[in-house]
């Protein structure tokens, strides 16, 4: 009977092992290459640099735009996701019949991969033969160069990417909608409450812990954006499209500079930890 | 509910415009993979009278194919490891050990590595142990970062299976092994299921992995139509087409196999407000 206890540690064992050799001492190993030097894949000198490396890559003036880049990206994408996520929500959760149909249909762009999104959008985007343009041209609206115009191809990347991503708010917002009690509804419109003042007042401050998760699960996914940037744009025009990921990726994977890379994507993951650490701090996590 | 004829009209008229924005996107790529792989305008009018299935044909007698069939090896040798590996985790954790809880908050907390973060050290790893190239590489890599979400999943699913189910077998003489395997996963088949999918998904649709760690001989498709940019300007047809096959197994688990992911989805909050 003593054993039994131990069976659950056993289940367990396996996949743990598994994640701590595939993962945790990648991470490691990443750590340790961001305080040497380390050029090349297999150097044969390598030494220990404190944190000249985290140093380099601050004091680049592109850093300073990547970071602007990200931000502004991850602010206008995660509002764009949560707006047009929670107006889906909204409407589906009132409709009786074709819910699950409609649903099903809503997901597919959540669905397809981030890369063929990309290809996708880029199809779209075309100057000369991308249909947005064709069919603005129908309306007698001149071509617009979506992703080659310094202005507005970050713009464009943020429509592409929250047109992927909103279904996914959409469908936690739905779920935590249809499990909302009814009876708070049912007093308000019994004391004559319009429906925009229970969503207001009863809605919206029930749904806070959900609205919570879909915040944080957006921005932490508008973060680690790479595959759109890579395939439409690779940062251009000039930098500004270039998200932090990307950034990483050109310094590690094409410049070969994988100390200064690894060094840069631990300051990635501290930007993500501080801001998940933000957000529960912030909006108050019970329990 | 009784709501005006007005409401009822607004509200299926902006439907329509979502579902029409949603949409337009991949209608406009499964129209356009039927146009002759010579005409170039998007004016439909022009070729409309002419649309092929040339494109498909190309695509699948091409190099492309093998890109397309390693993709789905791979997928399946990362859902195989996950439930091979995530079942019994999942089932661990939801039965409870001293520090489960707070092992697996570490577990999750993996979710919010940026892959950026990990490829770096893999790159290096893989080079020099030799598995550059390799659809092994991507199996591992791919199935260790989709556990976490695997084992959460499977995992609200085992929670909700009564206690009294598993006392009574134990009481008859069974070790938790065998209610694991005769009770509890049977009992959850849907969120074995869920997780099978999600981590399927996953694996065809990664990119950056496959582009960095497999970039010659185990290309896989997502990788491959990368082939299709080239510096001359775009090969339009097959890349509509190729865009088409990249979308339709996930579009079709998203379609098709909705409840599942709606499952999947429902178990994101069960959790999120529970811990």
């Amino acid at each position: 009977m003593k054993t039994e206890k131990w069976v659950p540690i056993l289940l367990v064992l396996p996949a743990l092992g598994y994640l701590i050799v595939s993962i945790i001492y990648p991470l490691f190993f990443a750590i340790y290459v961001s305080f040497v030097s380390w050029y090349g894949v297999a150097p044969e000198i390598v030494e220990f640099v404190g944190f000249k490396n985290y140093l380099d890559v601050v004091r680049n003036p592109l850093f300073l735009i990547v970071i602007r880049n990200t931000i502004y990206f991850v602010a206008l994408v995660v509002t764009l996701e949560f707006v047009f996520g929670f107006l889906l929500a909204l409407m589906i959760s009132s409709l009786r019949r074709f819910k699950s149909l409609l649903l099903g249909i809503l997901i597919a762009p959540f669905t397809i991969s981030p890369a063929a999104t990309g290809y996708l959008w880029r199809a779209l985007y075309g100057k000369r033969l991308g249909v947005i343009n064709y069919v603005l041209g129908k309306l007698g609206i001149s071509e617009i160069s979506w992703l080659a115009d310094p202005s507005i191809a970050l713009l464009s990347l943020i429509v592409a990417n929250a047109w992927q991503w909103a279904p996914f708010s959409m469908i936690i917002i739905l779920a935590g909608l249809e499990a909302l009690p009814r009876s708070p509804f049912e007093a308000a419109k019994i004391d004559g409450a319009s429906d925009f003042q229970s969503f207001l007042h009863i809605t919206l401050p029930l749904l806070k812990p959900v609205i919570l998760i879909v915040l944080l699960l957006t921005t932490i996914e508008a973060f680690k954006v790479f595959d759109i940037v890579f395939i439409c744009t690779k940062g251009g025009p000039g930098y500004v499209t270039q998200l932090v990921s990307y950034s990483i990726y050109r310094t590690g994977l094409e410049d070969f500079r994988f100390a200064r890379a690894a060094a840069f994507s631990q300051i990635l993951l501290i930007m993500i930890m501080g801001i998940s650490l933000l957000y529960l701090r912030f909006v108050g996590m019970r329990e | 509910m009784n709501r005006p004829k007005g409401k009822r009209l607004i509200l299926y008229c902006g439907i329509v415009v979502l579902l029409l924005v949603s949409l337009f996107p991949l209608a406009t790529v499964l129209l356009y993979s039927f146009r002759p792989p010579e005409v170039t305008s998007p004016a439909l009018s022009e070729w409309i009278g002419e649309a092929t299935l040339v494109n498909y044909r190309h695509v699948l007698t091409g190099p492309k194919l093998e890109a397309l069939l390693r993709s789905f090896l791979i997928s399946l040798g990362t859902v195989g490891i996950c439930l091979i590996l995530g079942a019994p985790a999942a089932y661990g954790f939801a039965c409870g050990f001293k520090g489960g809880t707070k092992l697996l908050g570490w577990v999750l907390s993996i979710r919010m590595l940026p892959p950026i973060t990990a490829l770096l050290p893999f790159f290096i790893i893989i080079s020099k142990i030799g598995l550059n190239d390799s659809m092994v590489a991507l199996v591992w890599l791919y199935s260790a970062f989709n556990l976490p979400l695997g084992i959460w999943i499977m995992g609200q699913f085992f929670l909700q299976i009564p206690r009294e189910y598993e006392e009574a077998a134990m009481v008859e003489g069974c070790g938790r092994m065998r209610v694991f395997l005769s009770i509890a996963l049977p009992l959850c088949s849907g969120g074995v299921i869920t997780s099978a999918i999600i981590t399927f998904i996953f694996a065809w649709n990664e990119f950056l992995f496959a582009v960095v760690l497999a970039p010659l001989r185990s290309r896989t498709l997502p990788a491959v139509l990368m082939d299709f940019l080239t510096p001359f300007g775009i090969q339009w047809g097959e890349m509509y087409a190729s865009l088409i096959l990249l979308i339709l197994p996930p579009m079709f688990f998203a379609v098709v196999l909705r409840r599942y992911l709606v499952q999947g989805f429902r178990s994101l909050i069960g959790g999120g407000l529970r811990s």
